[in-house]
């Protein structure tokens, strides 16, 4: 054939069908080299799976190859669809027929070019051995070894020759396949039979080969292109050396490995082409070589097709290859000679493959939700996917080939980082993360690595994280709340549809800056704690009363059943610093817990930030003595723990504890005396109720002082100087006189003793208290800015402030234009939380008196019972609280309230079960009976009869008869009363009852291991502060945590959005946490398919996404939505594998035991028990088989839940109390749904 | 009670209270002309502390022999629960009243096939999901040099020209994994005796002159199995192992009629096996992986 020009080729091959036999990347990389200049028709194979994919962009038309994923493979069935369409000629890639010595003779056969070399050389040189004794004979050095297969005997002979360790490779293997390392000349004789074995089942020929196993070396390859006229070029070399089992991740070109001389370089690839005109060979093949850490050479194999990695040679030269390679096979002459072709770049490449590095590369398939490719100069990019694409599962990984370009080796590796950094892809897991620590580790940049880099340094190479940006994270928020209707994370439940009315946009409008310039505060973070004592002692001789704000505390959450997030308090706490108040309430209580129940946020760092918008007022927290934020009492060393947490951001600590038992609040005590600037403050809990008068109180107080004396080492009286009393009326129910007589006694008793006074509202006396209090003597009383001020929390400061400055005739020292602008403020962020909180059992209740229950406990519980069907027993059920208080005396404040609204529950809900309504009466009847008549005048009908008032009472109630809290206040309770809860063995309990602190007995928390234990549950050291939630509240704090993972700081979105989400077409401007600003915009929420998957269409920065929302479940039918375990929950009895269900021996109601084998499955003939991993009663049972009876198996998922379990005695898996009946559907201590 | 490092071959003379009967040398020796060999190739019985015969044999795996049983993965699962049976310990009996095969089905027997339950290694991740795999190919290899060669059908019946000569049932439970095998080595059910919409036609050995004894042979195929276990799980990866296992599937390319677990049945082409140890079919196109069901030659 005469030569031709590339221009007579180009005019030759213009506007005719070329196919590419292939899919994904090399299909979409050739198609753009045939639709150039040849200006050809650009013909591509697909499958089903593949004819919509993105790759088949880039083709004019598509041969389709049916349904069939492996049909690229059937080489005969390509070539005549090819023929009947009239193809010029075909284009095998690389993977599939590529490397097929048949493909070049069945083309020809057909009529048709085969772009690649020709079947002869083809297969020389893809056949090891010939290429291995062709190089001998020409003198290119190979490994040493034998020259062909040989037997074991010959192996031992050749392996004594060249020594060990050596290589048994198989003859028909390839691509790292079939090589077996043999270090010593023991294991020889096993491994030759066990590779043998495997090579005939792999490759159907046993026939092995021995090398000699290089140990440390590079991977150094040449790209060689030759025309069918003997004219060959050789390029520079591309340095593989970054491989996984064989398998290249990353190539460079020129190699960065400083041994690599300019010399050896010559010497290479003068053999490259020596091989290639060896042979009578045109096209593109590469030569590969070892190279040991010596520089020593060793030619391993040529491949005979054009390679993933040549695309950094097309960057070194600024050239295309398949363009050339295109041009030679319809005859062209090379155009590449030394001359004209020379490298000026520096490139590299890595295969950025949908694979998690960290699951040892484990290949994964799935839609991709995000897609945002690098740019820029010095980028290229191949790629096979889109947004929106499902990444199949039937073939190879590789999702895109990222290339990078400049004039260094410097430049290259920077440009890679950055190209790294932009490159997005979510929804599978993918290389990026992997290839950026490769890029960025000191050995690769400084080229001094071998082949073994990746397996050696893979501890550093693999720790990463696959966390994306906030700013996506966030926005999968939004959409999951928008998508929904209603924000899950609240705990709230279904609290709005998708469709209803909204409170609308918040878009705050800020106050007008009217506050007092001159305005100076009184006491201030800055000072000492004596300072701020003495302060407060000299302004109450002036007639001078102090505040606390409880706004972001206290009055919303008992009001709301819920509490301001941290984003309002952003908005609010800089108003509230500038107000002059004594402190600002902030932390503590349920508002800790709700933190992490329902706001997701990390309470300590909230109140880190307090410290940072707030800078000025001091900060002031709730702790409930032993049980400090939790729900039980807490082991000393975990008090300690939390307290000096607590100190960090706090500086006022008040302290109560139910039973005014002194002793429980000493840990506290200790960690906060400590301090010189921490005010410690002691509450009394206060009830208004016979016994609990003037002197009793008295009491408590001499016990506080003289507990701080001893902790502080002085006396009583310098105690009385060192600390503040709070008075804590948590119900609201201390008429003014009672607090007049009570804060003048101690004021008489205790001339230097600081007293603050704090109560609720409930019972409508809240400012005529305050006022009498503070005309009394108090320094402080605890208000709150009025727009939030509702029913249960505190009352208005200002009206507050008016009545004790124009009634009393006492003064202040407010910034009241300050609280004026607060309330502004405030005003435009209430309706949120009214709408979306508690709406129920809301307003005053003077009957409070009576019945005792404590702030937002007043309406949540009340809440619960009607929740679980029994409003028509609350009026009874209030009558109860009013009547056992007088027999079981303590205050009605956490835990205590609990216990009693559920003593009260249990006794009245107990006695409707068993007669009805009649029952209720008669309990209450004798509950009226014991309280009014003395012990002697009781009949013994009715000392019979009152043995039911405590008979359905809980182990909290018992426990509290046993004197596990701590001592009660007024003493025992009479034996009846333990009759009653315990029945046969109350002489027992009465026998065991204690008055000592439960600290004496409670032994201390191995705090190593369970940080230990955290570590393992979240994969990483757990922070200071995630570890003391964990051990305050362990589940809430995990949810927390694994919420923050997965979505950042939600207190960057604003109120609107955290509880409606966004309507379409409605913009949210927001910020990240590194302050930078970000717009979305959602398009489109589908409507839920079949599987109750909504998907969301939406922009962040301009970027698309799509992200799926289950919104509800699934149609019952769907096999693919089972319902999966929860694999932390020990009561999820889930499928250990795919299989078959064949035999479910529990069913609904059974009780099963540890270790009980619960049902059996199928795979593969191995049955496999399933057992129970903790006791408990069956609840649900999801998928049932009887094999033997029926002949049907059914099949399960992996993970899939098959049983659900229940406890036996259920118990409330928030706070842990009973929760008395199976068929109660809200706890009736914390109101959590069961 | 045998002790739990007791290796080589014992006879539980006094029987297990429930599960097997009591058994001596000589009652053995008139189930079946090969145990009566074997009698004689291990003789003599020796009384050990333990209450057990111990025969004149090279030491090996623990085998112990016991007598007509319910089931030998029954006593199995007792000896290891007791810590007399370890790992690659087996046990092996004459006769079986409750032999049973996958999914509760019967196991039909005479006197003089292996009727044997092995302790199998706990295994990691995919291995632990081939085991039955794994064991059907050991199995077949060892068997190989008895009756020439045996393929497997998925996941491990072993076939002798198309005919079922052995199976293998694998329960697997916290703490005990046992193998039960039974092969047709002197007797195979005929036709009649087989179930309803059985797969495939029972066949025993070709001849019986090359087989040193039901014990023998049992002792024979469990060294192979053990070492062959422990140098397979070693030196390859799952996926080499189901490279070679392909090699040895049976009925590769025929259509079959696939029997699946719900009911279900229709005819699809036998592909292989895939990367986790799936039966592959080809149902008309449609790529279907099975890990629990039947497939018939059509």
């Amino acid at each position: 054939m005469k030569p031709k020009s590339f221009e007579q080729v180009l005019e030759i091959v213009k506007g005719k069908p070329i196919l590419v036999a292939n899919r994904g990347i090399p299909a979409r990389r050739i198609c753009r080299s045939i639709t150039e200049m040849f200006e050809a028709v650009a013909v591509m194979t697909a499958t089903d799976v593949d004819k919509t994919s993105p790759a088949t962009t880039g083709a004019h038309e598509l041969l389709l190859l049916g349904e069939d994923p492996r049909a690229y493979l059937d080489l005969d069935r390509v070539i005549k669809m090819a023929k009947d369409r009239g193809i010029v000629a075909i284009h095998p890639g690389w993977g599939f027929g590529s490397e097929d010595d048949s493909f070049p003779k069945k083309c020809e056969e057909a009529g048709i070019i085969f772009i690649g070399p020709n079947q002869g050389p083809m297969r020389l040189l893809g056949n090891k051995v010939a290429v291995r004794k062709l190089a001998e004979e020409i003198g290119v050095p190979v490994v040493p070894g034998s020259p062909e297969a040989v037997s074991i005997p010959e192996a031992r002979r050749i392996a004594k020759e060249i020594g060990f360790p050596i290589m048994l490779k198989a003859e028909g293997g390839g691509g790292g396949r079939g090589i077996y390392e043999v270090y010593e000349e023991s294991q020889l004789e096993s491994a030759f039979t066990k590779a043998s074995a495997l090579a005939k089942a792999s490759f159907g020929n046993p026939r092995l080969y021995v090398e000699k196993l290089l140990t440390s070396v590079r991977h150094i390859e040449f790209q060689t292109v030759a025309d069918m006229y003997g004219n060959v070029f050789v390029f520079d070399e591309r340095d593989c050396s970054v491989q996984r089992n064989h398998q290249k991740l990353i190539e460079i070109t020129p190699s960065p490995w400083p041994v690599f001389t300019p010399e050896l370089r010559k010497e290479l690839k003068g053999y490259s082409e020596k091989l290639i005109k060896a042979c009578g060979y045109h096209s593109l093949a590469t030569v590969e070589f070892l190279v040991d850490k010596d520089g020593r050479p060793y030619l391993i194999e040529v491949n005979t097709r054009l390679q993933v990695e040549h695309g950094i040679t097309e960057c070194r030269y600024g050239i295309d290859l398949v363009e050339e390679q295109i041009a030679i096979a319809f005859g062209s002459k090379l155009r590449f000679n030394e001359k004209n072709t020379k490298p000026y770049l520096h490139a590299m490449q890595v295969r950025v493959n949908c694979e998690d590095p960290q699951d040892n590369f484990s290949p994964n398939a799935g839609t991709i939700t995000r897609y945002v490719s690098p740019g820029g100069q010095g980028v290229r990019i191949d790629s096979c996917i889109c947004a929106g694409y499902r990444f199949p599962s039937r073939y190879d990984s590789a999702a895109a080939l990222l290339i990078t370009y400049g004039s260094s080796w410097d430049k290259t590796v920077m440009l890679m980082r950055r190209a790294l950094r932009e490159y997005m892809i979510s929804g599978v897991k993918t290389t990026i993360n992997f290839h950026r620590q490769v890029i960025k580790h000191p050995d690769f940049v400084s080229g001094y690595y071998d082949t073994n880099f990746v397996r050696l340094k893979k501890a550093e190479l693999m720790s990463y994280s696959d966390q994306e940006p906030e700013r996506v994270r966030l926005t999968r928020l939004v959409a999951e709340i928008s998508a929904k209707g209603y924000n899950p994370y609240v705990s709230l439940g279904e609290y709005r549809g998708r469709a209803d009315k909204r409170v609308g946009r918040f878009q705050l409008v800020k106050a007008p800056e009217t506050s007092d310039a001159a305005f100076e505060p009184r006491i201030t973070r800055s000072m000492s704690r004596d300072s701020i004592l003495d302060a407060l002692r000299e302004d109450r001789s002036k007639g001078i009363v102090h505040f606390s704000d409880t706004t972001t505390r206290d009055i919303t959450q008992s009001n709301s059943g819920n509490r301001f997030r941290l984003a309002e308090d952003r908005i609010i706490g800089p108003y509230l610093d500038r107000c002059g108040f004594f402190s600002l309430e902030n932390g503590g209580g349920a508002h800790f817990h709700v933190a992490m129940l329902a706001n997701m946020t990390y309470p300590f760092t909230e109140a880190k930030e307090w410290n940072q918008f707030a800078p000025t007022t001091l900060k002031q927290i709730l702790i409930r003595s032993t049980n400090v934020l939790g729900y039980k009492p807490q082991p000393k060393n975990l008090m300690r723990l939390t307290g000096e947490m607590i100190c960090e951001h706090y500086d006022v600590i008040r302290c109560f504890d139910f039973l005014n038992h002194v002793e429980n609040m000493r840990p506290f005590a200790e960690v906060v005396l400590e301090s010189k600037k921490h005010i410690f403050e002691p509450a009394l809990s206060l009830s208004w109720a016979k016994g609990f008068d003037v002197d009793h109180y008295l009491g408590v107080t001499e016990n506080i002082l003289a507990m701080c004396a001893d902790v502080l080492g002085v006396s009583k009286k310098m105690a009385s100087q060192s600390i503040t009393l709070g008075l804590k009326d948590m119900a609201g129910v201390c008429p003014p006189r009672f607090m007049r007589e009570l804060i003048q006694a101690l004021v008489k008793k205790y001339p230097d003793l600081v007293i603050h006074s704090h109560r609720h509202y409930t019972d409508g006396l809240f400012v005529p208290t305050m006022g009498a209090a503070a005309s009394a003597g108090a320094h402080i009383v605890d208000t709150a800015i009025g727009s939030s001020v509702r029913w249960y929390g505190q009352g208005d400061v200002l009206s507050t402030c008016a009545y004790i400055e124009e009634e009393m005739g006492l003064s202040t020292v407010i910034d009241k234009e300050m609280i004026r602008s607060t309330n502004f403020t405030l005003k435009q962020i209430m309706p949120y939380y009214d709408r979306y909180c508690a709406p129920y059992f809301q307003g005053i209740d003077h009957d409070v008196v009576m019945h005792g229950m404590p702030g937002g406990a007043t309406s949540s519980s009340q809440e619960g019972a009607m929740k679980q069907g029994y409003i028509h027993l609350l009026p009874y059920m209030l009558k109860f609280l009013a009547g056992t208080r007088k027999i079981v005396r303590y205050h009605d404040v956490t835990p205590g309230s609990q216990i009693t609204w559920n003593t009260a529950f249990l006794a009245v809900t107990g006695a409707y079960k068993r007669g009805g309504e009649r029952e209720v009466r008669r309990l209450l009847n004798i509950l009226d009976i014991v309280n009014l008549a003395p012990e002697a005048d009781l009949t013994a009908h009715e000392c019979e009869a009152r043995l039911d008032l405590y008979r359905d009472s809980n182990d909290a109630f018992r426990n509290l008869l046993l004197g596990k809290y701590g001592k009660l206040p007024l003493g025992f309770p009479a034996d009846w009363v333990y009759q009653s809860a315990f029945g046969n063995d109350w002489q027992d309990a009465v026998a065991c009852r204690t008055e000592a602190s439960p600290l004496e007995t409670l032994a201390d928390m191995d705090l190593a291991a369970e940080e230990q234990a955290l570590a393992v549950r979240l994969g990483r050291k757990p922070t200071p502060e995630e570890f003391v939630l964990y051990l305050n509240h362990p589940g809430d704090a995990l949810k927390t945590i694994e919420f923050c993972e997965n979505f950042g700081d939600a207190n960057n979105l604003p109120v609107d959005v955290w509880f409606e989400g966004l309507e379409k077409n409605e913009k949210l401007l927001f910020q990240s946490a590194s302050g930078k600003p970000h717009v979305m915009q959602i398009h489109d929420i589908s409507e839920p398919d079949e599987q109750g998957i909504c998907t969301v269409r939406y922009t962040v920065d301009n970027e698309s996404v799509s992200y799926q929302v289950k919104v509800r479940e699934g149609a019952a039918s769907e096999r693919d939505a089972v319902e999966m375990a929860d694999l932390k929950n020990e009561y999820h009895i889930a499928s250990p594998s795919n299989g078959d269900l064949w035999v479910m021996h529990v069913r609904v109601g059974d009780h099963v035991k540890l270790g009980e084998e619960i049902c059996n499955i199928s795979i593969m003939k191995q049955e496999k028990s399933v057992y129970a991993a903790t006791a408990g009663m069956v609840k649900r049972v999801l998928k049932n088989a009887n094999y033997q009876e029926d002949k049907i198996m059914v099949p399960v998922k992996e993970g899939e839940l098959l049983v659900e379990l229940g406890p036996v005695e259920s118990c409330c898996p928030t706070c842990k109390a009973p929760v008395g009946s199976a068929d109660f559907k809200f706890c009736p201590g914390c109101g959590q749904k069961i | 009670m045998p002790e739990s490092d007791a290796s080589g071959v014992r006879l539980l003379a006094e029987g297990l209270p429930g599960l097997a009967d009591p058994i001596s040398p000589d009652s053995l020796a008139s189930f079946h002309p090969l145990w009566a060999s074997d009698m004689q190739t291990f003789a003599p019985w020796n009384h050990c502390d333990d209450r057990t015969l111990r025969a004149d044999a090279p030491p090996g795996s623990a085998v112990v022999v016991c007598g007509p049983c319910s089931s030998t993965m029954d006593v199995a699962r007792e000896l290891v629960s007791r810590g007399c049976l370890g790992v690659f310990g087996s046990v092996i009996a004459p006769v079986q009243t409750l032999g049973r095969g996958q999914l509760r089905r019967n196991w039909l027997s005479a006197p003089g096939n292996v009727l044997a339950t092995l302790v199998c290694p706990p295994a990691q991740g995919l291995w632990n999901d081939l085991r039955p795999l794994v064991l059907g190919h050991l199995l077949a290899e060892a068997l190989e040099d008895v009756c020439g060669p045996v393929r497997v059908k998925w996941p491990n019946d072993l076939l002798l020209d198309d005919k079922k000569i052995g199976g293998i049932l694998v329960e697997e439970r916290p703490g005990c994994i046992l193998a039960g095998l039974g092969l047709n080595v002197a007797w195979a059910p005929g036709e009649s005796d087989l179930r309803d919409g059985h797969c495939v036609a029972a066949a025993q050995f070709p001849g019986l002159q090359h087989i040193p004894g039901v014990l023998g042979l049992w002792r024979m195929l469990v060294n192979r199995m053990e070492t062959g276990y422990t140098t397979l799980l070693e030196t390859f990866t799952p996926s080499d192992f189901l490279t070679i296992f392909r090699s040895r599937l049976a009925w590769v390319g025929r259509r079959v009629l696939v029997t699946e677990g719900a009911g279900v049945r229709y005819e699809a082409r036998v592909m292989g096996v895939s990367g986790i140890g799936e039966l592959v079919l080809d149902s008309e196109g449609r790529e279907i992986r099975l890990l629990a069901g039947d497939v018939t030659p059509l």
